[in-house]
């Protein structure tokens, strides 16, 4: 009877209700009919506690700070920065797509908002170049998956809040996985292009001095995200101020150095926003409404003796974990999906020894992952209906990339020294 | 431009005003809270000095910002949920079942809404931290963000209804 509430959510969501209206509904039922240990419009105080959050404001800043750096040409730099690093490979520009997402981790920080972005802009260009516009599509939506790992990133600053820990030291852990998932697709691309002749975009490697040229011009873009990691280590601003301050720098640079952002942009900022913050911050605030069911039933407390009772080797239970991850990331969105588990996990990985921030990293990847994977990833379904590739034919060509993806989440899983290198020096 | 009279350009103005109204107002909102932020960090290193309210003041706005986007979102369907299942479903149950779901989502905010009008009443004696003004001013929020929810869950209920009506006819 006390789980009736998460079958509901269930049933709720497959039958197309949004996952926030789901997790809102099933609470309210609980909280209604079965238990009246609380008035029912008390439930409204949760809505407000969990959104009247000052943290909770780093949210809205750096999605509005990933939106004017795309309108400020900072996006532009960076995919003419990875062109001059990648081009000269074999199968160019699929390099430069893996690259061009490895950068915009520093700037959108959104798996979405980057499979959106490279399906209009690059994807076009790769078939002109005789790449398919399958394969086209399935390597932009892996890569995709690497922009949310490299810092800024709103889910990294969410599983930061959730679990609290320190945002410094989560953003410092993300580069290594971020670069080890783009390792292991560009070896993937470079397999795959070999076999099937896919061409280098650009006649011969960049000349260094042509390098340094393009770095000149891209430095303002790639350097915002460490300025934004040493303002919070060095204490200077609080995440929140953080973001608030990346919005400034960006239009800063979008008026004064790139001279790209103009008054027009002005309102589509602003609607990327809201939208961003109004989808992102109602499913955070009903998963804490729903979390006040599972609490008030102490089911985290029974999930942890489970889990424990199964078993209490880290190693078998980061297995587990991830398989269950995968599957959760199959069906729901990767921000709900960490907003709704991350609280029941985190409590036992602890008891276990295993460090949070590590634990984060491996949730992160592992959730963007089922973000490509079919049936309902979030990224697939982007990139099938900006590029208008069927579902089935990008499923023939994702599976080499998933294998990539998970290779470097094993990676990450169990080698937890690499992770943890950058944010133990902090 | 010219050709349009001032009567008519009053009225289409009004029209965007309502049919844009949850982004306006969240506009305000956010503005007035990446501000806030923004020059509190300046005058805490230029002339340490900071606005005592100003972490306050940007929470009500984001609550605000919140639920009102949450309207937002809900009108143009952009809310994160999957309706493949059902669309696998022969055409018939697919109607039903989406017209079971504007049902449930109808009673579900209404609901909501119902509970915020009470809720902000009971609260409404309750001072905020800082400022010590009525909570109302934050409580609020949800009235008017599950106010407009409900309103588009009705429109598109009617619709619905409306479509349905008018294929039996055919």
């Amino acid at each position: 009877m006390i789980y009736l509430p998460i079958l509901l959510v269930f049933v709720l969501y497959f039958s197309g209700i949004p996952i926030a209206y789901a997790l809102f509904g099933a609470s309210i039922v609980y909280f209604t009919f079965f238990d009246a240990g609380m008035p029912p419009d008390l439930v409204l105080q949760k809505f407000i506690t969990a959104t009247a959050s000052f943290p909770l404001l780093a949210i809205p800043f750096f999605v509005m700070a990933g939106s004017v750096m795309n309108y400020s040409g900072i996006s532009k730099k960076l995919m003419q920065m990875a062109e001059v690093l990648t081009g000269h490979l074999v199968g160019g520009l699929a390099q430069v797509n893996v690259v061009l997402s490895t950068f915009m981790g520093g700037v959108s920080g959104s798996a979405n908002a980057d499979a959106a972005m490279q399906s209009k802009i690059l994807v076009p260009q790769m078939e002109k170049r005789g790449y398919s516009r399958e394969f086209s599509a399935a390597i932009t939506a892996a890569s995709s998956a690497i922009s949310p790992v490299i810092p800024p990133g709103i889910v990294m600053i969410i599983y930061a809040l959730i679990a609290q820990v320190s945002v410094a030291k989560i953003f410092a852990a993300g580069y290594v996985p971020g670069l080890i998932m783009a390792g292991a697709l560009m070896f993937t691309v470079t397999l795959i292009s070999r076999k099937r002749q896919y061409k280098p975009s650009r006649d011969k490697r960049a000349t260094g001095s042509e390098m340094a040229a393009q770095f000149r011009e891209s430095i303002w873009s790639l350097s915002l995200p460490f300025g934004i990691i040493l303002g919070l280590r060095f204490g200077l601003f609080t995440p929140t101020e953080a973001g608030a301050m990346a919005v400034l720098a960006s239009v800063l640079i979008g008026i004064f150095v790139y001279k790209e952002l103009e008054v027009a942009h002005i309102k589509s900022i602003l609607l990327d926003t809201i939208y961003g913050t109004g989808t992102v911050v109602l499913i955070i605030v009903s998963a804490s409404v729903f979390g006040y069911y599972l609490n008030w039933e102490r089911i985290p407390q029974e999930l942890t003796a489970t889990l424990l009772e199964f078993t209490s080797n880290k190693y078998v239970m980061l297995a587990v974990i991830n398989v269950f991850l995968l599957i959760i990331g199959m069906f729901l969105e990767g921000g709900a999906a960490l907003i709704i588990i991350a609280p029941l996990l985190v409590p036992v990985v602890i008891e276990l020894g295993i460090d949070p921030i590590h634990f984060g990293m491996i949730m992160i990847v592992n959730i963007m992952i089922g973000g490509v994977t079919p049936p309902f990833g979030s990224m697939m379904f982007t990139t099938c209906s900006v590029t208008k590739v069927p579902v089935g034919d990008f499923m023939r060509e994702i599976w080499p990339f998933i294998i990539a993806l998970l290779i470097a989440l094993l990676i990450v899983t169990y080698a937890p020294g690499l992770v943890m290198f950058l944010p133990g020096l902090m | 431009m010219s050709s349009i009279s001032p009567k008519s350009s009053r009225s289409s103005a009004a029209k965007y005003f309502f049919k844009n109204f949850e982004e306006i107002l969240c506009s305000v909102f956010l503005i007035t809270m990446i501000a806030l932020v923004i020059v509190n960090v300046f005058l805490r290193y230029l002339f340490n000095y900071s606005i005592f309210w100003a972490e306050e003041v940007a929470t009500i706005c984001f609550v605000w910002l919140v639920f009102v986007g949450a309207s937002a979102t809900y009108k143009h369907k952009m809310d994160m949920g999957i309706d493949v299942l059902i669309t696998k479903t022969p055409q018939h149950i697919e109607k039903s079942i989406r017209f079971a779901v504007s049902l449930i989502l109808l009673v579900l905010n209404g609901y909501i809404f119902y509970m915020a009008i009470v809720f902000t009443k009971i609260a409404w004696i309750k001072p905020t931290a800082v400022l010590g003004i009525s909570s109302a001013a934050i409580n609020s929020a949800l009235i008017v963000g599950f106010g407009l929810i409900t309103f588009h869950t009705i429109r598109f209920l009617h619709r619905d209804i409306v479509e349905y009506l008018n294929r039996e006819k055919i």
